[in-house]
């Protein structure tokens, strides 16, 4: 049904998705996503809007290569995937460290990474199981995992939701300090524009199921350390664009 | 302490019962105890235990690792389940002592019947509750596994074998404490040797004394391995979980 590729160093994020159908337990089928149409230069930070159960997972999910099974075309940039899911999926039987020992290649070590552990905060932390963290910090180790495998190609799942404001506007910082510093092809997927906007240097509003872009805006550079003001201003612009409505 | 308190009431109401019926057929604590010390002594208690335990654990090994390749396969893929499913259920539902006779009849009276035997007992009931372990694994953790491209053998050992630690120390307590009540019925029927055999000749004679210190014997050695084997393993594995205040 679908061909997939990866390009061997920075190609673009193409991602095309004709048809996503799932199967409902009653046997109905359900379109998930029609005709959309994603493309993400290297080293870009694109984020997905949409509005809950449009089926941005869903989509994440495909660009992960985790679900085979629709109608399109993929093509990623990089062979090294770095993810950081909704929940943290963390394994609760395996400390901190191992955690994120666990997903690195075979020579790799937690010791080169002590610039990653220290920017997230996790230093004091490496020892715990994860059921004796905060959410907040059981995403950082989520964050600092999907940073550990050096990726060309990072994917967010609504990483900053149910966090309160402090914490999220802290975390949002240091994913934008780690994004810019290690040059990699970012998708984040969200509901709240202000993250997009925030983090991202390209926009993509997606309509109610099934899913596709209705519209997408680039950001002018430098997305990193955005000010408040700067954020205001664009949602501000944005605002004056009818699609975006949908995006709360 | 209370376990203590509880095993030395029973011993107390043995004694008080024994006293009072003042038979041949239910010996007193003391004469049992003194039968248990000779047998060591003379070497006969310690060799046929040795011989009943091997024929469990050997028969227990290859019920285990057989059941649970066979659960992991019948639990992950569903064309392997519907196909094997209803031979699991003939296996279940075969009676152990017509397996043993089977086992006995085809291969003949030796050491291989005798553990294929047991074995074949205790596979289905592995098999059954590994399936029921891996149909329960986390969908999300296999994901994130494969999505960081993890190696099969780190995703084994670290993603699924600790979701199933729980199912398999369960099924291996089971298993372990009847397949030993399984071998002493294979013993009894056809080797030389073993607690099973030593039971049979007692039976045969009404030498309850023996009956009684043999199978206080492997209880005690079976609670043995429970505490110092099992229940150790059983910490280490779930030392992640927190403890309750």
């Amino acid at each position: 049904m679908n061909d997939e590729q990866t390009d061997g160093g920075a190609g673009p994020l193409e991602l095309r998705i004709d048809a996503k159908t799932f199967v409902s337990a009653d046997g109905a089928s359900v379109e998930i996503v029609r005709g959309l149409n994603l493309r993400l230069e290297a080293g870009g930070f694109g984020a997905m809007i949409g509005p809950s159960g449009c089926g941005k997972t869903t989509i994440l999910h495909i660009a992960a290569g985790l679900d085979a099974d629709f109608a399109g075309q993929r093509r990623v940039p990089g062979a090294r995937l770095g993810i950081v899911f909704q929940e943290p999926r963390l394994l609760p039987w395996r400390t901190v460290a191992e955690n994120i020992r666990l997903v690195l290649p075979a020579h790799g070590s937690l010791d080169d990474l002590a610039d990653l552990i220290e920017t997230l905060g996790l230093g004091s932390h490496l020892a715990h199981y994860p059921g004796e963290l905060s959410l907040g910090l059981a995403r950082r180790v989520a964050i600092a995992r999907a940073f550990a495998v050096r990726p060309d190609f990072l994917l967010l799942d609504e990483p900053f939701v149910s966090l309160d404001e402090a914490v999220a506007g802290r975390l949002r910082e240091e994913v934008a300090v780690l994004t810019e510093r290690h040059r990699m092809t970012t998708l984040l997927v969200t509901h709240d524009l202000r993250d997009a906007v925030q983090l991202a240097d390209r926009l993509f509003f997606l309509s109610a199921r099934p899913a596709s872009i209705v519209s997408e805006t680039s950001l002018p550079p430098p997305r990193r350390m955005r000010s408040k003001q700067a954020i205001d201003r664009i949602l501000e612009d944005l605002s004056t664009l009818p699609l975006s409505q949908s995006a709360p | 302490m209370a376990r203590v308190l509880s095993l030395a009431a029973l011993l107390a109401l043995w004694a008080l019962v024994a006293a009072l019926a003042h038979s041949r057929l239910l010996p007193d604590p003391l004469s049992v105890g003194a039968a248990i010390l000779a047998d060591i002594r003379s070497g006969e208690l310690p060799f046929q235990m040795a011989c009943t335990l091997a024929r469990v654990l050997a028969a227990f090994s290859v019920a285990f690792s057989l059941g649970v390749v066979a659960g992991y396969a019948m639990g992950r893929w569903k064309i392997v389940d519907r196909y094997a499913d209803p031979w699991l259920i003939v296996l279940l539902n075969l009676p152990a002592l017509v397996v043993i006779i089977f086992a006995y009849v085809w291969i003949g009276l030796n050491e291989t019947a005798a553990i294929v035997a047991v074995a074949l007992n205790k596979l289905p009931n592995v098999i059954v509750v590994t399936r029921e372990g891996v149909r329960s694994l986390d969908a999300s953790l296999d994901d994130m596994s494969r999505a960081f491209r993890m190696k099969w053998l780190t995703r084994i050992r670290h993603v699924v074998l600790p979701q199933l630690a729980p199912y398999l120390a369960a099924v291996s307590r089971s298993s372990l404490s009847i397949s030993w009540k399984i071998v002493l019925v294979v013993e009894l029927i056809g080797r030389p040797n073993g607690v099973g055999f030593v039971l049979g000749s007692a039976f045969s004679l009404f030498d309850m004394t023996k009956i009684l210190s043999y199978a206080i014997s492997f209880v005690a050695l079976m609670l043995a391995i429970e505490t110092l084997l099992v229940q150790p393993l059983e910490r280490r594995t779930n030392r992640w979980r927190r403890r309750p205040a």
